[in-house]
Order: structure tokens, then C-alpha cells, then sequence
């Protein structure tokens, strides 16, 4: 058998995964090595049409033509990863499901020229399509990438551990900005995988890698309120960020209406 | 009683590094915990450290052996731990006690952990009395004596400008011949400790557990946990495992790492069965091994009340609550 042969697609996102998928430097030659990507628009000139074997999807579908580009994907590719926060769950571009305005006042706000703008509530791939692994992340993390493309290498599914970032916070020792900062650090309800990156450089989580699994996000909005000071309009703007689509996070919204 | 001034403190650790790699509670920007003694840390003794000093002894991710593959066989490699003493100076009673509780786990019931067992072997204890007990304290409910410490080498007396010293082992007494010069000898008493802040009644909760495995109260109780795990990373008693291993192109490492009862994946089986899957049987297993099963197999709690784990809850799950809780529920 040959070297896999690996695709990098693009949705609405902004590109910063695929860059992570490059930016390997010091193993990038070994990577090329175990596969071969035919297709990569952002990093090459030469690209080549389907089947693939691996096709990693960066971005959410925001339009109708996207939606059939996806399609097409899953047809071509024998395994399909969503790559990053946005193919995942919808990530930033979700926002605008929550705004409280049609797609005509969102389309009117951001653009002038409307008469070739057709768009759609956003949401992650796995809406339309079977995925088949998930990269989460806003950018995704490199070592989770690497460990996919191993795992999908051997033929073995990759063990990611989704619990929450707390967990590698308090691994690095590192003070808790929610309890001592009392900063509206979303950590404790947040997957974890990215080495607690935010928390470690004195910043609060953001939530970019959606719910950790058993996420108590009521929980964590009741503290936000109470414990931070948020408004509920903030706690709720906290969780519809990357993840608002999820029905996890969702409950952290609460019921309020207006966001 | 033998003292030193705690102004003198810096001269006895000189020379006991001499000998033993001395470990002491310092102070690293906004945390503190055990670091290796040197002239210019920030030794603290007026509060117990932030980050118990279970590492030295369980680390958070710890080598256990390498394997190599030759053509068609294996080979093994023992990883050998750092050579040489260590001193732990300034241990307070209930991270002491924890040691205790490791000692059971590690140690009894016809098994030894020799990971645990090495480690544990190579390090002397200084313990040192608490004079006032920090706001989330309560290790006497829990049975510990803050101005004794159980299983130390050296007790260590906090006498306000002066620290006294007391050996208590065979180890202990080496220690003490090593820096006999620079002690003097003073007619000093035990001091008495600060009144708690915390104020737990214990007694009697792991009878009354024995038959509230299906009360309602853990409904209750785990309804606010965010699941984050930071208790039990904190908990100078926790000692959950996981074993895993990397593996490089013929290289293998196995090694061990802390895992945490919180999470699901914890008792997530190869088939997908889970025996605990929501947080509800998580957070009462949690309460359970500390309060009930522990005592039941070992005789005694599976807490020493340090406080750490109200330290860092986010929530606010706090266990003298939930004994409390636990005594009042019918």
C-alpha cells in the first residue's frame, strides 16, 4: 500500500488550523514522509482531485454552496476529520445564530453588496455529514493533530481524554483565575488538550474547545453571576462564543432571550 | 527542649544540605510548595504550602520501565530513581498523616509498590507544629494532632521567634547530631495550638454511611460539582492512577500519571460501559472511599483535613459541609 493520501479543505474559518497543520516544523519532513497530501490549497501550487484517504475539514457551513461542498468531500474521502472549533461545533461564525436577527439582517450588517450573498445558520460539519474524528480547538492543538495522524497511521482509534482543562491547569500548578483572580475563566467546563495554554499565561479560558464531557455549565454561569460579577447577557455571550450550538454549553445560556 | 532561633533557620539547613537534599516549603509567585532548598527561597512557616508535598514521593507523572524490541525479543531497563537522602523539612501534621494513609495504600495487604516504596524510603521528615490554624483547617475533627505528628523523624515546635526540635526516630536522631552545634538547649513546653475556625463534628459518619449509598443527598451534593477534578489533584491523600505507556518508533516508556475519580473516563471500560457514568456516583464515590470504604479497610479516614480541596473548588463543594449533610440526612 502506498502512502495515504491526505486532503485539506476549507469551509468559513480563517484558516488558523491549517496553519497549525503546518506549522510542525521540526517534524514537518518526517509527516511528509508517512503521507502524501494531494490537496492543500493554502500550501501548495499542485493539487490534485479525490479519492482521498484522510480529508481534514477546517471550517463551519455558512452557505448553500458550502453545504454541497461538503457533500462532495464525504463522498470523496474514506475518513473524515472536522478540524478545529468551527467544523466541530460551528465555532465563531455560530455567533450569529444567537443575535437575535434573520439572516437577512445579519447578511445587511456585514456586507453592502448583497445580491450574491446566500446564507445559512451556521453549525459544525457532523450537522450534515458522519465525521469521523474530531480536532478540536481554536486553532486546533499540534500534539493532538500528530497523534491522530499516528493513530490513523497504526489503523488504532486516538485516546483523547476530554475532561476539563482545570485538569492540566491544576497539573502545572498554576494559581486559579476563576477562585483567586476572579477572572470568568471558562475552564472548568471546557475540554481540555490544549495543555491549559490560556490559564498557564495568566489569561482566562475561552472556552475554544467546547464542552469537556460531564460539563456543568449551569453550574459554572451560577458562579459567573453570583461569585464574578457577570451580567446574564455576559455569562451568556461566555458560552454561545465557540460552542452555543452544543447542548452542553447551551445550558449555561440559561433562558435568556436576548443576546 | 533543643531550639534555634527561626533568624538561625537558614544556618541549619546549610548544614544539613550538606548531607541530604533538603526539600522545604517556599513560596513561588502566587502559589507555594516544597522546593529544593537554597540560600535565597522564601521559606514559609507561618501557613502550610498551597501544593501538598504528595509528589516527592507519588509524582504526577512518574517513568516506571523501558522496553526495547531487538529483532525478535525485548528488553527491559529499570529506571533508578536519583540517588542520595532527602530531607523534607517542615511538614505539617495532616500532610503527614496523608503520608500515613500512602503508607496503607502502598504498603499493606501483602503488596509493595516499589515506586512508592523507593521514594518513601529515601526521605527523612522534619514535621513541623501548626501555632494557628489556617481559615479552611480542620484536622482535629479529623483525628490529627497538629502539634504531633504521626510517622515523622524530627517534630518541629513553632515557639514564635524560635523553632524546637524533638527526635522522634533513629533518623531523626542522626539529624539532630548533625546540627546539635548550633542548637541550644532551653526548658520550652509543647505549644498549645489556635482555636479552629472550621469547626466539624466527624464522629460517627462512616457508621452512619454504610447504608446511604442510595440516599438522596448525592443528588444534592454533587448537583453544583463542575466535575474539573481539582480536588482531588490537590488532596494530599488522593492517589489514583493510570498506567500508559509511549511509544517511539522500538522505544517503549510505561509510566504512571495521577488520574481522578471525577472523571468519567476514569471507570470508562474498553467496551464502553461505564459503572459510574454520571457525576452523581462519581462525587459519591469520591465522598465514600474518604469517609467509609478507607476506614473500612485501613481504619482510618481518607482525610486529613488540610483544607486544600475548599481552597480550590470552584463551586464551593466543601466536605466539612458534606459530612454535615451526611450526619443530618435521615
Amino acid at each position: 500500500m502506498g502512502k495515504p493520501k491526505v486532503a485539506f479543505f476549507k469551509l468559513s474559518s480563517c484558516a488558523g488550523c491549517q496553519l497549525t497543520a503546518l506549522n510542525i516544523e521540526p517534524i514537518l519532513l518526517d509527516v511528509l514522509g508517512v503521507v502524501d497530501i494531494t490537496y492543500f490549497v493554502m500550501a501548495k501550487r499542485e493539487n490534485h482531485g479525490g479519492p482521498y484517504d484522510i480529508g481534514f475539514v477546517e471550517g463551519a457551513v455558512t452557505s448553500p454552496r458550502e453545504l454541497e461542498e461538503l457533500k462532495k468531500i464525504r463522498e470523496e474521502c474514506s475518513v473524515v476529520v472536522a478540524m478545529g472549533t468551527c467544523a466541530c461545533f460551528g465555532g465563531i461564525p455560530s455567533i450569529k445564530n444567537f443575535c437575535g436577527m434573520t439572516q437577512k439582517e445579519v447578511e445587511a450588517k456585514v456586507y453592502t453588496e448583497l445580491w450574491d450573498i446566500k446564507s445559512m445558520p451556521v453549525y459544525g460539519i457532523d450537522y450534515y455529514i458522519d465525521v469521523d474524528y474530531y480536532l478540536r480547538g481554536c486553532p486546533i492543538d499540534k500534539n493532538e493533530y500528530l497523534i491522530l495522524i499516528k493513530s490513523l497511521l497504526k489503523g488504532i482509534n486516538p485516546l483523547f481524554r476530554f475532561h476539563s482543562v482545570c485538569n492540566e491547569c491544576i497539573l502545572k500548578e498554576n494559581v486559579c483565575l476563576l477562585i483567586h483572580k476572579k477572572k470568568a475563566c471558562m475552564g472548568s467546563v471546557t475540554a481540555s488538550g490544549c495543555g491549559a495554554l490560556c490559564p498557564s499565561l495568566g489569561r482566562e479560558c475561552e472556552g475554544c474547545r467546547g464542552p469537556a464531557s460531564d460539563c456543568n455549565a449551569e453550574s459554572l454561569a451560577e458562579v459567573f453571576m453570583k461569585d464574578i460579577g457577570l451580567s446574564k447577557a455576559d455569562v451568556a455571550r461566555k458560552f454561545l462564543k465557540y460552542a452555543g450550538n452544543t447542548p452542553e454549553f447551551s445550558k449555561g445560556v440559561g433562558h435568556y432571550e436576548h443576546y | 527542649m533543643l531550639v534555634v532561633l527561626k533568624a538561625k533557620l537558614k544556618d541549619i539547613l546549610n548544614t544539613l544540605a550538606e548531607e541530604y537534599k533538603v526539600l522545604v516549603p517556599a513560596k513561588i509567585e502566587d502559589t507555594s510548595k516544597f522546593i529544593s532548598y537554597k540560600d535565597n527561597v522564601d521559606i514559609i512557616l507561618d501557613e502550610n504550602v498551597k501544593l501538598s508535598p504528595k509528589d516527592v514521593f507519588f509524582p504526577q507523572t512518574e517513568k516506571m520501565y523501558k522496553m526495547k524490541t531487538v529483532k525478535t525479543s525485548m528488553e527491559l531497563e529499570n529506571i533508578t530513581d536519583e540517588a542520595g537522602k532527602k530531607l523534607l523539612f517542615g511538614v505539617r501534621s495532616c500532610d503527614m498523616k496523608s503520608l500515613d494513609c500512602f503508607d496503607q495504600v502502598f504498603l499493606t495487604k501483602g503488596y509493595i509498590d516499589e515506586f512508592y516504596k523507593n521514594k518513601r524510603d529515601s526521605v527523612v521528615t522534619i514535621a513541623l507544629s501548626c501555632s494557628q490554624p489556617m481559615q479552611t483547617c480542620f484536622c482535629s475533627a479529623m483525628g490529627v494532632d497538629s502539634q504531633k505528628a504521626v510517622g515523622a523523624d524530627v517534630q518541629a515546635y513553632d515557639l514564635g521567634d524560635k523553632i524546637g526540635l524533638e527526635a522522634i526516630s533513629d533518623e531523626g536522631s542522626k539529624v539532630i547530631e548533625l546540627i546539635k552545634g548550633q542548637l541550644t538547649e532551653e526548658g520550652a513546653e509543647v505549644p498549645q495550638p489556635g482555636e479552629f475556625y472550621l469547626k466539624v463534628d466527624a464522629d460517627g459518619v462512616s457508621e452512619k454511611l454504610n447504608g446511604m449509598f442510595e440516599s438522596p443527598i448525592w443528588d444534592d451534593v454533587s448537583k453544583k460539582c463542575l466535575n474539573c477534578g481539582a480536588c482531588t489533584y490537590v488532596c494530599p491523600t488522593c492517589h489514583c492512577f493510570d498506567i500508559s505507556q509511549e511509544v517511539r518508533g522500538e522505544n517503549v516508556t510505561k509510566y504512571r500519571c495521577w488520574d481522578s475519580c471525577m472523571f468519567g473516563e476514569y471507570t470508562q471500560m474498553a467496551g464502553g460501559h461505564n459503572p459510574r457514568p454520571t457525576k452523581k456516583e462519581r462525587v459519591r464515590n469520591r465522598f465514600m472511599h474518604k469517609l467509609n470504604y478507607f476506614p473500612d479497610r485501613y481504619n482510618m479516614l481518607l482525610c486529613t483535613g488540610c483544607g486544600r480541596c475548599i481552597n480550590v473548588c470552584p463551586v464551593n463543594l466543601d466536605i466539612t459541609s458534606v459530612i454535615k449533610q451526611i450526619k443530618e440526612a435521615e
